[in-house]
């Protein structure tokens, strides 16, 4: 045996060779309700609750924490950008934008806020509509004239609503209307299983 | 089963290291000889089963990807396992010019669950479909008969096996949908005929995951696709769609992603035709290609479908 290999030997059976597992969690559990506050609604986006062996429902502090300080969350009446629309059916309709002017061909985002204000678990169709008006005309949705234009549901519509939670749902209205025209454009959410309506907004669109 | 964090120790050359995790957790290794031995100067791992990189879902939800790939030759492994079982780890490592090998074993935790789609309503072109306007729908399903909605397909989710995994952690199954191939074609009423850009790969509607399927325990996602709104300078319109519905499951705790469990894949298609003022349907099909398949597959899309409306 050439000595570095005997040393090395000797080092074998002195030093122990870690192999370090870090897979499983390193953090303890963290604490969870199933209790909301009222007057706080958790946005719910498919990951917010999780379920206990027992079947319980919860949700993490954490996510009760961060709505409790975020504008989305809160009563309509504290939250004056969300331009929320009237109760209705059991429902409030949020629609808001980052900003109310837009360069011409930026891209616009609608920020769609769908609330439950019952204590019951409510069903609505997903995603509301936005309505878009210009000049006080309707404008009708972009067409490709190029392909056969039907209207398409690939996914079942109707969605559960827990109670004290909403659905918050994006959509570039560029790519639904025909928004090149510079000037004031208003737009609307709704939704019409059941119905419900947001405020109208106002939007400027620049050269 | 504890699931705090685990050091193992163990003697270079020795093998049957043995402990548990449950998948979709990251799982870390490293050797050394400590900070008084030699240094390593080459490092070659190698993994048993499917590990993962990792798997992503981009921020607007119109990508979804997982990364097979990891890097084999750093001083420390890092992967995820998406199947279940005893898996071997080993490195062969080069030290004051010594080739050596440790190896270890650990045994990844899969939950097993039923996920089983049944077709409970037929292809039609009517209004009796739920939600429905008044217009006229090629779809499958979603008939209301006596107040009773019969949805085209019902995935259901049962008897989940969490096999030991610790019963104090949260955890929940989700189902990620997503839109394998999707057609639509027309003839013309002056013979020409269309056919509209295909879509395949996409993820069904921006909403991930498509569904929170809890405890598994019964839960049901369901669907009812459908076309309507038909232009009239069209005689004859064709439809046709093919699903993948994968049930994922995720443990409520730090450094995971969601696993793959259960996959069922299905397909719709309709042919509908205009014929003295009015569409009736000449073809029709719903079947499901694969049931409750065990699957190691993680959805994954290029682009978003989102429904449309006029």
């Amino acid at each position: 045996m050439q000595p570095i290999y005997s040393s090395l030997r000797q080092c074998l059976f002195s030093i122990l060779v870690f192999l370090a597992f870090w897979g499983a969690k390193a953090v303890a559990s963290e604490p969870s309700t199933n209790s909301i506050p009222s007057n706080i609604f958790l946005t719910d986006n498919g990951t917010l609750f999780w379920y206990k062996h027992t079947g319980e429902k919860v949700v993490h502090i954490k996510d009760i924490e961060a709505a409790k300080n975020s504008l989305e969350s809160q009563p309509a009446s504290q939250d004056q950008e969300g331009h929320w629309g009237l109760a209705t059916n059991g429902f409030q309709l949020s629609l808001r934008f980052e900003k109310e002017t837009f360069t011409n061909g930026e891209p616009i985002t609608a920020i769609i806020l769908m609330r439950n204000i019952t204590e019951q678990t409510q069903t609505y169709h997903r995603p509301p509509q936005i309505l878009a008006f210009k000049d006080g005309k309707q404008l009708e949705k972009k067409r490709d004239g190029n392909e056969i234009e039907v209207e398409t549901i690939t996914r079942l519509p109707q969605e559960t609503l827990f109670p004290q939670t909403q659905h918050k749902d994006r959509q570039t209205l560029n790519g639904i209307y025909d928004l090149t025209q510079s000037g004031e454009y208003v737009f609307q959410a709704v939704c019409h299983r059941p119905e419900v309506a947001s405020q109208k907004v106002s939007i400027l669109i620049k050269n | 089963m504890k699931k705090t964090q685990v050091l193992l120790a163990l003697l270079l050359l020795a093998t049957n290291l043995a402990t548990s995790a449950i998948v979709a957790g990251k799982k870390g290794f490293t050797v050394s000889f400590g900070a008084s031995g030699p240094p390593i100067t080459n490092f070659l791992w190698a993994v048993q089963g499917y590990a993962v990189s990792n798997f992503f879902v981009a921020s607007d939800l119109t990508s979804g990807w997982v990364v097979e790939q990891f890097p084999l030759t750093n001083d420390t492994l890092s992967c995820y396992w998406a199947d279940g079982g005893d898996k071997k780890i080993s490195c062969d490592i080069i030290s004051m010019g010594q080739k050596l090998n440790t190896s270890g074993k650990i045994h990844v935790i899969k939950p097993t669950i039923d996920f089983v789609g049944s077709i409970d309503g037929n292809v039609a072109l009517d209004t009796n479909y739920a939600g429905s306007d008044g217009s006229v729908y090629l779809h499958f399903g979603a008939s209301v008969n006596n107040g009773v909605t019969n949805w085209g397909i019902n995935c259901t989710a049962s008897n989940p096996n969490l096999q030991g995994y610790d019963t104090n952690s949260n955890a929940g199954f989700w189902v990620v949908q997503t839109i394998v191939s999707d057609s639509l074609s027309g003839i013309k009423n002056d013979g020409s005929s269309h056919t509209n850009t295909p879509i395949s790969n996409a993820l069904d509607n921006p909403n991930y995951p498509t569904k929170n399927l809890g405890t598994g325990i019964g839960t049901v996602f369901s669907d009812a696709p459908s076309i309507s709104g038909f232009p009239t300078n069209y005689i004859q319109i064709s439809k046709s769609q093919s699903f993948r519905t994968v049930l994922m499951f995720l443990p409520d705790e730090s450094d995971m992603i969601p696993i793959p469990i259960k996959e069922i894949d299905w397909h719709w298609s309709g042919t509908i035709a205009f014929t003295n003022n009015q569409w009736f349907l000449i073809s029709s099909n719903a079947t499901i290609t694969a049931n409750n398949q065990l699957t190691t597959s993680f959805p994954m899309w290029t682009n978003v479908v989102t429904n449309r409306y006029f």
